[in-house]
């Protein structure tokens, strides 16, 4: 059997609620309608309820404190397939161990909802350092990516505190999905139908000055194209400016 | 002279400067612009595989000073320029706000005189903390010589103040830096550890007191100009972490840009660096000391063998170690555990009795702690094997993955709970 939630983290814990009420055990629990449909017929829809999350999560705080819940927070961004239904072994594991539940580091359950949640935060650190704000006209910045994560939401919090006088956006193109900060508050939105008014005219100019600053910094004679690859992922390098080509002018 | 052309000439002879850190102090947004985050951010990786952080300039290149390793001295050719104060804070500013860096690294060659110089970057550096109201992470660099009062000012602009250490010996100072002094370096040293231990005292007492470098100090030597040994190298930072309460020391590998017939020319030693951050790390991290690390009768650091598995290898009579028995301190000491896996592996046997097999889940290097490590499952035959034996397979296991060994090699200080944390 397979259960079918509406990819918020209020979802998810209903799909906690629902497998421990009827002693259910899912095979797979998926944040929205698989594009196609398992041996196991079609998944059941968990439906949300706010009463019934905040029980859960109150559950499991007392049980295992806030680290157990963010466990689970994690699986509903995650791009791992299984994510929710660890998520949901993970949580019995809590309710059966308790705070020693963090102590079972050689348990197969732990290990993989600890690796959602250590690959999700990696990326989300990794956009951290490598996303790249452009200016646009209007005086908006503007930073694209796209990322196996659905990260948008778990960025926003740094960039708003760091840029706060500053409105952006940040678009996860894969996902359309969008989330902007006018400088008092940050919402998600689609952008299926944003449009983008053109670069500021200073734009180029810096990313041509970032482009020297980075050749100059490199010292030659410890050249390391490996080294680089390893921390800087080739994935990202579209979006970087300095892994483009150099203008002429100057 | 435009600025672009500035900053093509300053961050160029800034580049040998190691230390690109953002780490250290942690500071919400207040509305405005920047904060920072206390475990760093690197934006961007050089072609040479170091990190990025922060925007790496000096004031300006145009030198009184002389020192035969540096290509911004008094004799060496090359084109000068010198930042307008106002001009620098716009950049810092531009650039962070397109997330290239974490902020600002300056440090200068002396212009005209040491008090002069230290103006020029309080100027910059007020611009941007005042004018542009700038909360991100600043870096700089006091100047030797300047007066008690201008380094005063610039540790109330920064997060982290540094003094170069330079060369690891008076008598390499004297040769190759002949207007600095072993004294003119550690006076504004000592300042700064008195000023902080000060700042803490205020901050107790009120929260408002001002902040002076919360991020604490550093330094940088540079190694392979001289002839002092690793021995030596390792005893001056042990040294220095006590005496001066550095946050970190930093090593730079000569690389000949300098006074060619002081100097010796030759490629920089990659992987002798590389060796001496890990020994570092073993002193701040691990609870060794120096006399440990290397005891008297070895002067240098076996480029073979990482300096864990080579202190393991001379005391076979502290392994194998019990994981499930013995004290932190000793786990520690395990090739092949690093810091994060001793806590993991205290808390987890705890649960249940460790085997190799849980080891491994908890990420622990077993090709390299098989030989000293016992657990539930008894100990591996390794260590019996002889000490020539566990040494050649020691020496594949300890290479760093990824590198090719040799003078190739190049790995700097970032990311080190990457690559070292298995040490
Ligand atoms: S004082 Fe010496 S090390 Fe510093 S910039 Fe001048 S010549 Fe270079």
């Amino acid at each position: 059997m397979e259960y079918v939630y509406d990819g918020t983290f209020d979802g998810l814990l209903c799909c906690v609620f629902r497998a421990f009420e009827r002693r259910e055990n899912p095979d797979e629990v998926h944040p929205c309608m698989p594009a196609q449909l398992s041996m196991l017929g079609e998944p059941v829809r968990v439906q949300t309820d706010a009463t019934r999350a905040r029980r859960v999560e109150a559950g499991i705080v007392r049980a295992a404190g806030v680290q157990a819940l963010s466990h689970v927070r994690d699986a509903v961004f995650s791009c791992n397939p299984h994510a929710g239904r660890d998520a949901l072994r993970y949580v019995r594991l809590v309710f059966r161990y308790g705070p020693a539940v963090h102590d079972l580091l050689t348990d197969d359950t732990l290990l993989r909802v600890r690796e959602t949640s250590q690959r999700l935060w990696t990326e989300t650190n990794r956009l951290r350092e490598f996303l790249r704000f452009r200016e646009l006209e209007n005086g908006v910045f503007i930073a694209e990516m796209t990322p196996d994560n659905d990260v948008t939401e778990l960025l926003m919090p740094h960039f708003a505190d760091r840029f706060g006088d500053m409105p952006f956006v940040l678009h996860d193109r894969g996902r359309q999905k969008a989330g902007v900060w006018d400088t008092h508050t940050w919402v998600l939105a689609s952008s299926e139908r944003m449009q983008l008014p053109p670069m500021h005219a200073r734009e180029a100019r810096y990313q041509e000055m970032w482009k020297t600053f980075y050749d100059a910094v490199a010292i030659r004679e410890r050249n390391n194209p490996r080294l680089r690859r390893r921390f800087m992922p080739q994935k990202y390098w579209r979006d970087l400016p300095e892994m483009q080509e150099r203008a002429v002018f100057r | 002279m435009d600025i672009w052309e500035k900053l093509a000439i300053l961050s160029d002879a800034a580049k040998y400067d190691a230390a690109c850190t953002s780490s250290g102090v942690s500071r919400r947004g207040a509305g405005g612009l920047g904060n920072a985050v206390s475990c760093g951010i690197c934006h961007s990786f050089a072609a040479d595989g170091r990190c990025i952080a922060l925007l790496k300039v000096l004031m300006s290149n145009a030198c009184v000073g002389d020192c035969r390793y540096c290509q911004s001295r008094r004799s060496a050719d090359g084109p000068r320029a010198t930042f307008a104060p106002e001009e620098l804070a716009e950049l810092t500013i531009s650039f962070y706000r397109r997330n290239y860096i974490e902020g600002l690294f300056l440090s200068s060659a002396i212009v005209r005189s040491p008090d002069y110089t230290m103006e020029l970057m309080i100027d910059a550096l007020a611009r941007l903390r005042h004018a542009h109201g700038f909360r991100g992470y600043i870096h700089a660099k006091a100047i030797p010589g300047a007066s008690p009062a201008l380094v005063e000012r610039l540790g109330l602009l920064a997060d982290r103040l540094s003094v170069n250490i330079e060369l690891p010996s008076e008598a390499s100072l004297r040769r190759l830096a002949p207007h600095k002094t072993k004294a003119s370096i550690l006076a504004p040293m000592a300042q700064i550890r008195d000023r902080a231990v000060q700042g803490e005292r205020e901050l107790a007492l009120y929260r408002g007191a001002p902040r002076f470098a919360p991020a604490g100090q550093s330094t940088q030597m540079i190694v392979g100009a001289s002839p002092e040994t690793d021995a030596q190298i390792l005893r001056l930072t042990q040294g220095l972490y006590r005496k001066y309460r550095l946050r970190r020391v930093f090593y730079s590998a000569y690389i000949p840009v300098g006074d060619a017939r002081a100097l010796p020319v030759k490629a920089p030693p990659l992987l002798r660096e590389h060796r001496l951050y890990q020994a570092d790390w073993l002193l701040r991290f691990y609870g060794f000391t120096a006399e440990e690390i290397l005891d008297g009768a070895e002067p240098m650091l076996d480029p073979r063998l990482d300096p864990k598995c080579a202190w393991a290898l001379r005391h076979p009579e502290r392994f194998p170690v019990d994981v499930n028995r013995a004290p932190l301190e000793e786990i520690l000491r395990i090739p092949g555990v690093g810091v994060r896996t001793a806590r993991r592996i205290v808390s987890a046997r705890r649960e249940a009795p460790l085997t190799f097999e849980g080891l491994k889940k908890l990420g622990v290097v077993i090709r390299r702690a098989q030989f000293f490590a016992a657990c539930a499952g008894g100990v591996q035959p390794g260590l019996r094997a002889g000490r020539e034996a566990v040494c050649s397979q020691l020496t594949a296991a300890c290479r760093v993955p990824g590198l090719t060994g040799g003078e190739q090699l190049s790995l700097f200080d970032q990311r080190p709970q990457l690559l070292l944390g298995g040490i």
